[in-house]
């Protein structure tokens, strides 16, 4: 409770005016149809009462506090605790003057979390979901900017092109409006065949219905309360010990394929337009994995997928490209698990990074690095 | 259709992704066919609608197409053939062609194999060897839904019940009109031509009623019905043995998922139709409410149940002729009727079931009425014959979705000594629970008012707690799947 009333001190004056504007609103519109005896009044009620519930359930950082302090990660999963989080700091007001937004996956809350926590002055700050690829940079675009940085840092490499898209994360992106019929040409193009259809509605639907969209937490809440986890008897994701992590971090890299670079790649580059437009600058820092990782197709990879980064970078002037051990080596002692490194290695990383960018600049290429590179 | 000789029985089923009425696909069909048909006149609304009941169906799968058009074909034709037969034996050829068509045409593609299977299980066990003449068989959608439909088209005009039309047309849409298509209701040519052949009026109510069934059929699909199959796939998989609470559990679960099921299909083919202005005769009414076999009959699959008396129980003789016809009539009907779901033995012994329980009931029923109370003892008496009713039904329904006849006596037996209840069959119950309370409260609701849109008439406020409520919870805890309806594999 006292952490909630502290969030209500936290939360911007326009949150408040916007929520109490909508429930002004639906009341006086309540009013109207039940003074004028309009037909099918039932429906128009109902319409009003499912916005209010939206309101309430979904519209506002408090509902999202409790569904997080009441779901942990063995209820809900990974993705969907990073949701909720997100969902319940998406009110809060940004921090100011952030030169730095390093946006991505887990790994880019490992490399540059501890610093992020670290930095009273907001030089550096992170946003990341756990698999986040280029398609969720342009999915939250929106979000991205609204931090306002000088410089926004993508940390990318195989490990991430060398996989498929994530379908089912997109209809827990921010609802898109028109740009949907974008978003729909890009993923066709970029999938050619493969059927995406179910999820793109899905995401569409979510888009609209927010109570689809959620619907995880009142599945998860549902569970909870039945019980379905002692009475299955599942494994807790909790319980799972670091070794065994560490292993199933490894099986990530068996099958990293060509196949999906395309894909990945038209994303990256609608983002780095939406960059241009916003006026941010984009550092894509080549990413790293633990050196078991490295077999002899990943490493084929990597070079395939540096070039296609490097060519990226000559093509647009506010984007530079820091290759891999450009800034920082990370040596296998470095990881806590095969895609994960230490908070201190992460820590370290990110100040050597930072120096390196404030040696060469943010924009333009390190030539001299780039030839060693060829 | 046929594709390969020589393999053992292979029923295949459908991907059914494309014109599910839950699934978007549809949403975008019926928005445009709807839109389209609002602004025609009669006869464009009826060729809007012929058109759009095919491609519905060639959805599915377009090569079927031919055996609608061939069922179409031969019904209308006989029908003309029988009205204009100068001599009763004629009025029979056409009739028999027109019925053996329809039936030739479901033994083929519904029984063949089965009945060749048995054929050859028989054979052997006398020490013959017969050569395996089985085909690999797929099972066109919607068939024993409207091969009955239009059988029951010529048979009334043999039975000088009704007049055939003369409008090709008007007849191939009460053939295929898309709607109740796949999974009925079986409608009569008598209740539904005239609403083809008839300019239709849209009324209000007709309107509010429509969107309300289309509103609670989505409901008890993806709400009630799809959330439980979950349990019931659980409980009925042949590869797991399961402890006798959880396949009690699947029982129960699937007692209510096949009536989410089939009566959310049915409530949205009515709702539809309504929207354009048609009347479907209804399917559902409260089928786990009842006290006895014979109302289970009168409110469960009404357009199956009430063909199979028309056209079945009734000719063999009803219950005309003493004890002995009426058990025989009634154990024959039901074993039909129980085929008519799928070639599997498991479907005869539900059908043979339900035949016996029919029996039993006729048998008591003497005594049991003489058993009166009144007041709160008369509401009690009443719900105490409503639980051991439904229990009656769900061993029904055990026989009716379980694999196998090994598989019946497996889960009977694990069910019958059952000594604890595990936390598995717990969390299964508090499921069905969490499921299905709405869906009673409804149902409890009609009965009392008698009314199956007894919700249209509550107040304004009422009506939109109601649809708000029942939106959130579809919403939030639907199952969207894309998951079958269970009755279009029938």
């Amino acid at each position: 409770m006292r952490y909630l009333a502290n969030l209500a001190t936290q939360l911007p004056w326009s949150f408040y005016l916007q929520f109490f504007a909508w429930l002004a609103l639906l009341l006086a519109l309540f009013l109207i149809v039940r003074k004028k005896k309009i037909s099918g009044r039932s429906v128009i009620y109902a319409v009003i009462g499912v916005l209010v519930l939206r309101l309430f359930l979904f519209g506002n950082p408090f509902s999202w506090t409790v569904y997080s302090y009441l779901l942990n990660l063995d209820d809900v999963g990974l993705w969907n605790r990073a949701i909720l989080y997100r969902e319940r700091f998406r009110y809060m007001e940004r921090p100011e003057n952030v030169q730095y937004l390093a946006v991505g996956s887990s790994q880019v809350e490992a490399m540059f979390g501890e610093y992020d926590r670290m930095d009273e002055g907001n030089r550096l700050v992170v946003f990341s979901l756990p698999g986040m690829k280029p398609m969720s940079y342009v999915l939250y675009r929106e979000h991205i900017a609204s931090y306002k940085p000088k410089t926004v840092i993508l940390y990318l490499s195989e490990f991430g092109f060398g996989r498929a898209p994530k379908y089912g994360q997109w209809k827990m992106a921010p609802a898109q409006g028109l740009y949907t019929w974008r978003l729909y040409s890009l993923v066709k193009d970029g999938l050619g065949d493969e059927s995406f259809g179910s999820e793109f509605s899905q995401m569409v639907v979510g888009n609209w219905f927010p109570e689809y969209k959620y619907k995880f937490v009142f599945r998860s809440l549902l569970d909870k309360v039945l019980g379905k986890q002692e009475a299955v008897n599942a494994r807790k994701l909790s319980d799972i010990p670091e070794s065994e992590w560490f292993d199933m971090s490894l099986e990530n890299f068996k099958n990293l394929t060509d196949k999906y670079i395309g894909f990945h790649l038209r994303f990256l580059e609608e983002f780095i337009r939406f960059c241009q437009d916003e006026k941010i600058d984009v550092v894509i820092v080549e990413g790293d994995y633990h050196p078991s990782g490295y077999s002899e197709e990943n490493l084929e990879l990597n070079k395939v997928v540096r070039q296609e980064l490097m060519t990226l970078a000559n093509d647009y002037g506010h984007v530079k490209f820091v290759p891999r051990k450009a800034a920082y080596e990370v040596k296998a002692e470095h990881f806590r698990d095969g895609t994960h490194v230490k908070a201190a290695a992460g820590l370290e990383f990110t100040r050597k990074l930072l120096g390196y960018m404030e040696r060469s600049g943010s924009q333009g290429q390190d030539q001299e690095m780039v030839h060693s590179l060829r | 259709m046929v594709e390969e000789s020589g393999r053992p029985i292979q029923i295949q089923r459908y991907s059914a992704q494309e014109m599910l009425f839950n699934s978007l696909n549809f949403l975008l069909f019926f928005i445009i066919v709807y839109s389209a048909y609002r602004v025609l006149p009669h006869r464009g609304q009826n060729y809007l609608l012929l058109i759009a009941s095919y491609y519905f169906y060639a959805c599915w799968d377009w090569r079927f197409l031919g055996l609608i058009w061939l069922s179409t074909l031969v019904d209308f034709l006989c029908g003309l053939k029988i009205h204009n037969a100068v001599s009763q034996s004629q009025r029979r050829l056409f009739l028999t062609i027109s019925v053996g068509v329809n039936l030739g045409v479901l033994a083929f593609f519904k029984y063949f194999n089965f009945f060749m299977e048995n054929l050859q299980a028989l054979a052997t066990s006398a020490g013959w060897q017969l050569d395996d003449v089985t085909l690999n068989i797929i099972l066109p959608m919607g068939i024993s839904f409207y091969t009955f439909q239009t059988m029951s088209y010529t048979i009334d005009i043999y039975r000088k019940r009704l007049e055939p039309t003369r409008h090709f047309g008007d007849f191939a849409l009460f053939v295929a009109f898309f709607p109740q298509l796949v999974a009925g209701p079986i409608e009569r040519a008598a209740r539904l031509l005239p609403q083809v052949a008839k300019e239709r009026v849209i009324t209000r109510k007709q309107l509010s009623d429509g969107l309300w069934l289309v509103f609670f059929g989505f409901f008890l699909k993806v709400f009630v019905a799809d959330n439980l199959a979950e349990v019931a796939n659980a409980a009925f998989d042949p590869s797991a043995q399961v402890s006798g609470d959880v396949a009690l559990m699947g029982v129960y679960a699937f007692a209510f998922q096949i009536f989410g099921d089939f009566a959310g299909y049915s409530g949205i083919a009515i709702g539809l139709s309504k929207l354009m202005g048609f009347e479907l005769m209804t399917n559902f009414r409260f089928p786990y409410l009842v006290t006895n076999p014979s109302d289970f009959w009168k409110h469960w699959h009404i357009s199956l149940s009430s063909w199979l008396r028309d056209y079945l129980y009734i000719p063999l003789g009803g219950s005309r002729g003493g004890n002995f016809s009426l058990y025989r009539n009634l154990i024959l009907t039901m074993l039909l009727g129980g085929l008519w779901h799928g070639a599997a033995w498991t479907f005869v012994i539900w059908g043979a079931y339900q035949g016996g329980i029919l029996i039993v009931h006729r048998m008591l029923k003497p005594h049991l009425d003489k058993i009166t109370f009144s007041g709160l003892g008369g509401s009690a008496w009443w719900l105490l014959r409503v639980i051991f009713m439904f229990q009656v039904i769900c061993v029904g329904w055990l026989f009716f979705r379980a694999q196998s006849v090994e598989q019946i006596g497996l889960m009977l037996s694990s069910i019958l000594s059952m000594s604890s209840i595990s936390s598995v069959a717990i969390f299964y119950a508090m499921q069905i629970v969490f499921f299905t309370w709405v869906l009673l409260l409804l149902q409890i609701m009609q009965i009392r008012r008698d009314d199956l849109l007894a919700t249209q008439k509550l107040s304004a406020g009422r009506k939109a707690v109601l649809f708000a409520g029942m939106f959130f919870l579809m919403a939030t805890w639907g199952e969207y799947g894309g998951q079958e309806f269970i009755y279009f594999q029938f």
